[in-house]
């Protein structure tokens, strides 16, 4: 679609050139006197301010797709100034006057101005050059159906001169429309068309899609089927070989069959395209399926594994007789117990990639709570967390660093006191960062604190992540202990 | 010790079966036997009519643990079954409640999980 586009500014901008030419040697043609063009027929001619629109015109479709669109608008300006001048010329009835003052030569009043078609054509043509610059889309659609007008109006022009000359030439509108400024219109019209094609019909015809491929196939069939079935009907009228009647109701019975084949073509290939395409929805579902069932599986089998290591590990503490070695494997399973909780969390949530911080520490510190029976022992675990969602990496660290935290505190600090409540909150702080804290009644996160604690392999994991987290800690001795950890958050 | 509870475990991973049973007699329960398909498992259970069975809901071949409940069902309808999984999907759990479980646990199994569903009290 791109390198149509690119086609297409190129067409549009050789157009231009060809309608300025021709504008150019025209008057130049008329300033000679001889006129070539002038004097070979009237049928050929071009009248002179004809000639000066053509050259503008021209020259306003180049600008408008290679300069500025202020430039373009300034010719179309000029060019609708000569043809309200020309309007005028006809009004006071000086028609001849423009091919006497410009040139020394003049073939005839009906020469030296524009006719009425050449007029509204070259009305049609400013107004399409001004909108096809304007930015609303609106005005664009409207420069594109002045130019589709233009066009429709050579057409009946040139088919006309095609069919007979003299008929076309005894409607008054198109008296003095030559065919030459037909031609150089044809060519005017056309580049109007491709000047933005991606904001006019003509997109259909450049574009990728299947109706586009489809449309460059049947659209010179539907434009030339019933060109040559009128001219066949009018040789026939003419040469009376039937009755009009008759001709008429073949050039009817045709096209309407032709034009439904044209319908019913297209229906079919748009129900081919259908049929594709529910196929290929067939086979992306039972893809996704298939991608369901596997990450279901490792899913399970993570599950599985953090539950063989944590039975291992709950097997190797009946076997330990020293009573502290014991306890940190005791530790140790409930960590595993922690991060089995995490990915349970995780794909429990609906959608996978982030989850409401709020939920997740909630659900996290009931898991904690149901783990160390700490509501039996009346410690009841406060949790006030920020409805905000978090990225999953940055869950799982701040959630094995909440599991730690508040750990200790239940285990450690309340143990003694026999009590207590445990507050757990998480808040956005300033734009990128947040604060999770976890204050308890007693003393256990005093140690945190202390240096030379890197025995303990609690303090040690807390270090880790804070450091991880690019984290800072800051421990505060209100009635009990608060521990606050400023990070970044991931969200 | 007539008041002991006795068990039978279908679980067809070894080291967490081994666990579950140390687990098991930790908190007072007789351990009567062990499975880990499903044939076996109903064989099992048949032959030594325990109270409780811990049920895993996969296992190894073609059927699951609700096969193994459904089995047994009209030789021992009051034969209570609590279920541990490794799943916590909806599928899972949908498949698991089909058969009325008497308990659902989700592994890893702790202690307290494990008294609590067969209703024996925390020391």
């Amino acid at each position: 679609m791109r390198r149509r586009l690119r086609y297409a500014e190129t067409f549009t901008m050789c157009c231009g050139i060809l309608v300025a030419s021709f504008g150019a040697l025209d008057w130049l043609d008329w300033l000679s006197g001889s006129g070539l063009l002038a004097a070979g027929s009237r049928y050929t001619a071009t009248a002179p301010l004809a000639a000066l629109c053509f050259f503008i015109t021209g020259i306003a479709i180049v600008a408008a797709v290679r300069w500025n669109s202020r430039t373009a608008r300034l010719l179309a300006a000029a060019v609708a100034v000569v043809v309200v001048f020309n309007l005028f010329l006809f009004a006071f009835g000086a028609a001849a006057w423009p091919a006497r003052a410009l040139s020394f030569h003049s073939s005839g009043a009906e020469h030296a101005v524009m006719s009425w078609a050449t007029s509204l054509c070259f009305a049609l043509a400013a107004l399409s050059i001004w909108l096809f610059s304007a930015n609303r889309r609106r005005w664009v659609a409207v420069a594109a159906v002045a130019a589709s007008i233009g066009l429709v109006t050579i057409a009946v022009s040139l088919l006309g001169i095609l069919f007979d000359v003299g008929a076309i030439y005894s409607v008054p509108f198109f008296v003095g429309h030559a065919l030459s400024s037909a031609l150089a219109f044809l060519v005017c019209f056309t580049g109007l068309l491709m000047l933005r094609p991606a904001r006019s019909w003509t997109s259909i015809l450049l574009g990728r899609g299947a109706g586009s491929m489809m449309a460059r196939w049947l659209f010179p069939f539907t434009i030339l089927i019933p060109v040559v079935l009128c001219y066949a009907g009018y040789r026939m009228m003419v040469d009376e070989m039937l009755p009009a009647a008759v001709v008429a109701s073949i050039i009817a019975a045709l096209s309407s069959l032709l034009l439904g084949a044209s319908v019913l073509r297209s229906g079919h290939l748009v129900n081919e395209r259908e049929v594709r395409l529910a196929e290929m929805m067939r086979k992306m579902e039972l893809y996704a399926q298939d991608r369901d069932l596997l990450l279901r599986e490792v899913n399970h089998r993570v599950k599985n594994n953090l539950a063989q290591v944590h039975a291992m590990l709950g097997l190797q503490a009946r076997r330990v007789a020293d009573p502290a070695a014991r306890q940190e494997l005791i530790d140790m399973k409930g960590r595993i117990e922690a991060l089995s909780t995490l990915h349970r969390i995780l794909l429990a949530n609906d959608n996978p990639s982030t989850l409401c911080a709020s939920e997740y520490f909630t659900a996290l510190c009931e898991r904690i709570d149901e783990e160390l029976g700490a509501g039996q022992r009346g410690i009841r675990i406060a949790v006030d967390a920020d409805r905000v969602p978090l990225q999953l990496d940055f869950a799982i660290s701040a959630g094995m660093l909440l599991n730690e935290l508040a750990s200790r505190a239940i285990k450690r600090g309340l143990a003694a006191t026999g009590g207590g409540t445990v507050d757990v909150r998480f808040r956005l702080v300033g734009h990128d960062g947040c604060e999770l804290s976890v204050r308890d009644d007693g003393s256990g996160l005093e140690r945190l604190a202390e240096r030379g604690s890197e025995d303990d392999l609690g303090i040690k994991i807390i270090q880790a992540i804070v450091a991880q987290l690019r984290g800072s800690v800051e421990v505060s001795n209100e009635p009990g202990t608060r521990i606050s950890i400023r990070m970044p958050v991931g969200r | 010790m007539e008041s002991r509870f006795s068990v039978v475990i279908v679980e067809d991973d070894f080291l967490i079966m081994e666990y579950l049973r140390e687990l098991s007699e930790d908190i007072g329960l007789n351990v009567l036997g062990t499975a880990d398909v499903a044939e076996q498992a109903v064989t099992t259970i048949l032959e030594n009519r325990p109270d409780f069975v811990f049920m895993d809901l996969r296992l190894g071949g073609d059927r699951d643990g609700v096969d193994v409940a459904q089995a047994i069902q009209p030789d021992m309808p009051d034969l209570k079954i609590i279920y541990i999984t490794g799943s916590s999907e909806p599928t899972s759990l949908a498949r698991i409640r089909a058969d009325h479980p008497y308990e659902v646990l989700i592994k890893p199994v702790v202690e307290r999980d494990l008294r609590r569903a067969v209703g024996i009290p925390v020391n």
